[in-house]
């Protein structure tokens, strides 16, 4: 490794770890939204997976591994508790449970003092978190995420976010696909929370609430969620543009906010939609024949 | 694959105060063609949606052969081999004609998660088996050549033939046609009769709903005719065209 390349990795390390977690996370929601779940459970996920894990290293002197893995497992299945009786409902409810359920947990860390050390957190956690290990698991989970996208089960899950009634009838079986999916997402994102806090030294009840949650849903709606190499973009962008603009802590939120309002607004399709080819005009009119046509609740 | 007989039995299904299907019954015969014809609001889309469990049954029963299909998620209704189209055509528009089909195909994957995610051989040529059989199915619905276009670029007919390919992918043992020939030009429909006698010699058990009565007359064995959710009466169709309770529902009583 070259000299200057070594100290654009010593200089930018924080910044690269920071992308590489949060791509992470971006998949994790990727694979909700993937059947429509717009998921605000992110927060709760990571809150679960970083005191899980963080208990795992400092209390019980367990191996960093093995504490990763058991916040991943501690996501997934809180994921499933949610996911059974809440993927039933219609989208708004499941988002207002996911958005209670980030909430419950953000009030319990707050006031379960002996275990997340309340609102004055946890501190001198040691710092695991490699940037290979991130990068190690964003490959696979890139990987496994590709695989699928290709497979026929890619195309059920395609199916069932542009209409799940034809995918009922077709023999798909939505709610389970669904439910698959979530758990997924809550076992990436619990991983990515028990990576996030062997990074910093720090958690507190604040850094998994529902801003959190929002964080990581507009990373791969930003970067387009048609495309796999969407959320990635998504989440870089989202989290180098506000050190690039630090110049103005106040001109900050506002670019930002004017950013993410852009590209909803002019690239609804994500940002990695304007390396698309544009279709004709018209083209759309007529085959979308599934806005008109009534929903039926599986 | 052989047909399988559906028996509809006495069902209803209301919506709130409106009475969709109030008492039904028929059955549609193992290999043969059945019409469901009826005025418009005489419940034979909501009874497609009740064969295929879009909907739940407020009373009554659908067996196919001996298995009862009320009570059951639409997946395990098309699992059974009940495949379907749509009156307003659901394709999904930005996808390949080819790739639509291939939904239909979904039940007839073996490999599981793991094999998928492993990339294991197996997958990959039941992905390729699967995809020839796609192309073979739009060779016979004769838009084999529009396999790789996108599917809103189609015509109005076409789109008709990709749902009717996709329904055969499943390799259904009953399939529902909820009024195919609806918006298709004369040359369209005449060529949509010859598909549905077509698919009718593979053995598959056809209902079909439709409006055009020469199509109906053409291409069925039997027919039921429905008003104001009930069935009014059935027979071949020369029977159901010289029907005074038939003619009755579509032009009005004659002494009125």
């Amino acid at each position: 490794m070259t000299a200057a390349a070594a100290q654009f990795l010593a200089s930018y390390s924080n910044i690269i770890d920071l992308c590489l977690l949060n791509a992470l996370v971006a998949y994790g929601l990727y694979l909700a939204l993937s059947a429509n779940m717009f998921s605000l459970a992110t927060g709760g996920f990571m809150a679960l997976g970083a005191y899980c894990s963080v208990y795992l290293t400092m209390e019980m002197s367990q191996p960093f591994a093995l504490a990763v893995l058991a916040g991943a497992v501690l996501g997934a299945a809180a994921a499933t508790l949610i996911g059974l009786p809440v993927l039933r409902l219609r989208g708004d409810y499941f988002m207002l449970a996911t958005f209670a359920f980030t909430e419950v947990i953000r009030v319990v860390a707050l006031n379960w003092d002996d275990l997340t050390g309340g609102a004055l957190g946890i501190v001198n956690i040691p710092r695991d978190t490699q940037t290979w290990h991130l990068a190690l698991a964003l490959v696979v989970v890139i990987y496994l995420v590709h695989t699928l996208r290709g497979s026929y089960l890619g195309r059920a899950i395609a199916a069932i976010k542009q209409d799940d009634v034809v995918a009922q009838t077709m023999g798909v079986d939505v709610f389970t696909v669904r439910l698959s999916l979530f758990v997924a997402s809550g076992f990436i994102c619990g991983a990515a929370g028990a990576l996030a806090a062997h990074l910093n030294y720090f958690v507190g009840p604040g850094d998994f609430g529902l801003v959190r949650s929002v964080d990581a849903l507009s990373y791969p709606i930003l970067g387009g969620v048609n495309a796999l190499a969407g959320p990635l973009v998504g989440a870089v962008f989202t989290t180098i543009l506000p050190e690039a603009l630090r110049f103005s802590s106040q001109l900050r939120e506002i670019l930002l906010g004017a950013l993410v309002l852009a590209v909803v607004l002019y690239l609804p399709d994500g940002a990695l939609s304007v390396l698309k080819p544009r279709r004709r005009a018209g083209n759309s009119g007529g085959g979308k024949a599934t806005a008109a046509a009534p929903r039926v609740s599986p | 694959m052989t047909g399988a007989t559906l028996e509809v039995r006495r069902i209803a299904r209301r919506f709130q105060h409106i009475v969709a299907v109030d008492n039904i019954s028929f059955v549609a015969r193992a290999g043969h063609v059945t019409g469901l014809i009826g005025p418009n609001g005489s419940g034979k889309t909501t009874t497609m949606n009740l064969i295929t469990g879009l909907y739940p049954t407020d009373a009554g029963s659908i067996l196919l052969d001996d298995t009862t299909l009320t009570g059951l998620r639409p997946h395990r209704i098309a699992a059974l081999g009940v495949a379907r189209t749509f009156q307003n055509i659901r394709l999904l528009a930005d996808q390949t004609v080819l790739s639509n089909v291939m939904l239909g195909t979904h039940r007839g994957h073996r490999q599981n998660l793991l094999a998928v995610l492993a990339r294991w051989p197996g997958a990959a040529a039941e992905e390729r088996a699967l995809q020839a059989r796609c192309r073979e199915l739009l060779d016979e619905v004769g838009i084999g050549h529009l396999a790789d276009a996108a599917a809103g670029d189609l015509s109005y007919g076409d789109r008709r033939r990709v749902e009717i390919a996709r329904a055969l992918a499943s390799a259904p043992r009953l399939l529902l046609l909820d009024e195919p020939a609806a918006g298709m030009n004369h040359a369209e429909k005449a060529r949509l009769g010859d598909l549905i006698l077509q698919i009718r010699q593979s053995g598959i058990t056809v209902l079909l709903i439709e409006h055009d009565i020469d199509l109906v007359s053409k291409v069925s064995d039997h027919v039921v005719v429905l008003n104001f959710g009930c069935e009014i009466a059935e027979g071949t169709p020369a029977e159901i065209r010289r029907d005074p309770a038939v003619i009755e529902a579509y032009l009005g009583r004659e002494d009125a």
